[in-house]
């Protein structure tokens, strides 16, 4: 499985969402649109109920949730669903939508932030595999102090994809492989397989398009083990 | 479910019921007895006309909101059951709503703006409450 096609497959998931609110859309709205999601909205009366969200998978409802409560889960520390014991479907669904939802146009700066959280994630745990790949090792360069960090103060095994433009340091625990193949060059990936705990893999896959970046990002093990196969 | 046909008819002439014979009659406060009634009318007074399917969704956010968690697919079917067999019908009876049982349809009836105010503040009320 090549990367084009892991962001083809997960774009074909039909999932709509109506926001029934009063107003201006409310940033959850806004941020789903933004990112591949399906999104309708209803008007609420003045004094009615507070601003809530529809969620349906192929035209079946699968949850209803108060926009607050969205936007409450997404207040960091987020809490997901392998860290609750009474999961819903609609959660499920809800945090499969907000974190293996297609992107486009996606700044390099919000990549970044994502990212960021991925290897947060890598560090707290502190264990299992880390796969990245950043299209050329010369970006790598900004990312070093990062990755000394990651490499040297936990016992991941971390490695680093790209085409081999610059030569990076060493640094305990981190392995580069320069591509000359251009197979990553227009990718950003990465793939955290979570080390002990399944549920916290987490992976990024970005294509990028002009100066902006269409992809996905994954919550699930079973996506970042296809995400980790198709670096080799 | 909304009475004789001629009944209806009459209704949409004179726009509304008197104030009096609905404030007499049980069927009214019977009508109004439950939660999820008076957020019905409230929510139809803002809206055109409704859907069966809308109105489920409707009350199952509204009760979403107030309890800050997320209404299944069971949760939101087991009011559109209720709604089908107990609050459109029940609603319907009291003349204070049109309901179209073939289409799904729901309306808001012609009300006196006293009992639009009545709705109002009892909805207001328990928002206000659940919110404390």
């Amino acid at each position: 499985m090549t990367f084009t096609s892991l962001i083809d497959e997960v774009r074909e998931k039909n999932r709509t969402v109506t926001v029934y609110r009063r107003g201006d859309p409310p940033e959850i709205e806004t941020w789903l649109a933004n990112h591949g999601v399906a999104v309708e909205s209803r008007s609420l009366p003045v004094g009615g109920p507070d601003p809530f969200m529809e969620i349906k998978t192929d035209d079946e409802v699968v949850g209803i949730i108060g926009v607050d409560a969205v936007e409450q889960l997404l207040t960091p520390p987020i809490r997901r669903p392998g860290d609750r014991t009474d999961i819903s479907e609609g959660y499920r669904v809800l945090f499969e939508m907000l974190e293996q939802t297609v992107f486009s146009g996606m700044t390099r700066r919000e990549l970044l932030a994502v990212s960021r959280e991925i290897e947060d994630r890598a560090f707290r745990v502190g264990d299992g595999t880390l796969r990245v790949s950043f299209q050329t090792l010369s970006t790598f360069r900004s990312q070093i102090a990062v990755y000394r960090a990651l490499g040297t103060e936990t016992s991941l095994d971390i490695h680093v994809y790209g085409i081999g433009d610059w030569t990076p340091p060493p640094i305990a625990g981190v392995t580069y492989h320069a591509d000359e193949a251009l197979r990553v060059g227009a990718y950003w990936v990465l793939a955290y397989d979570g080390g002990p705990d399944a549920t916290q893999a987490c992976g990024l896959v970005a294509e990028e398009r002009g100066d902006e970046y269409t992809g996905f990002w994954a919550n699930d093990s079973a996506t970042v083990e296809h995400i980790t196969a198709a670096f080799d | 479910m909304g009475g004789p046909k001629d009944e209806s008819d009459y209704r949409t002439q004179e726009t509304e019921r008197p104030l009096s014979s609905r404030l007499a009659a049980d069927r009214f406060y019977n009508a109004l007895s439950e939660s999820h009634r008076r957020r019905l009318l409230y929510y139809l007074g803002g809206t055109e006309e409704s859907t069966v399917e809308e109105l489920a969704s409707v009350l199952s956010g509204w009760e979403a909101t107030m309890t800050g968690t997320m209404h299944t697919a069971e949760d939101r079917s087991a009011i559109h059951i209720q709604l089908l067999h107990n609050h459109l019908p029940r609603l319907a009876d009291a003349d204070l709503i049109d309901y179209d049982v073939d289409a799904g349809t729901v309306q808001l009836a012609p009300l006196h703006p006293r009992v639009t105010e009545i709705i109002r503040q009892s909805v207001e009320a328990e928002q206000l409450a659940g919110s404390e």
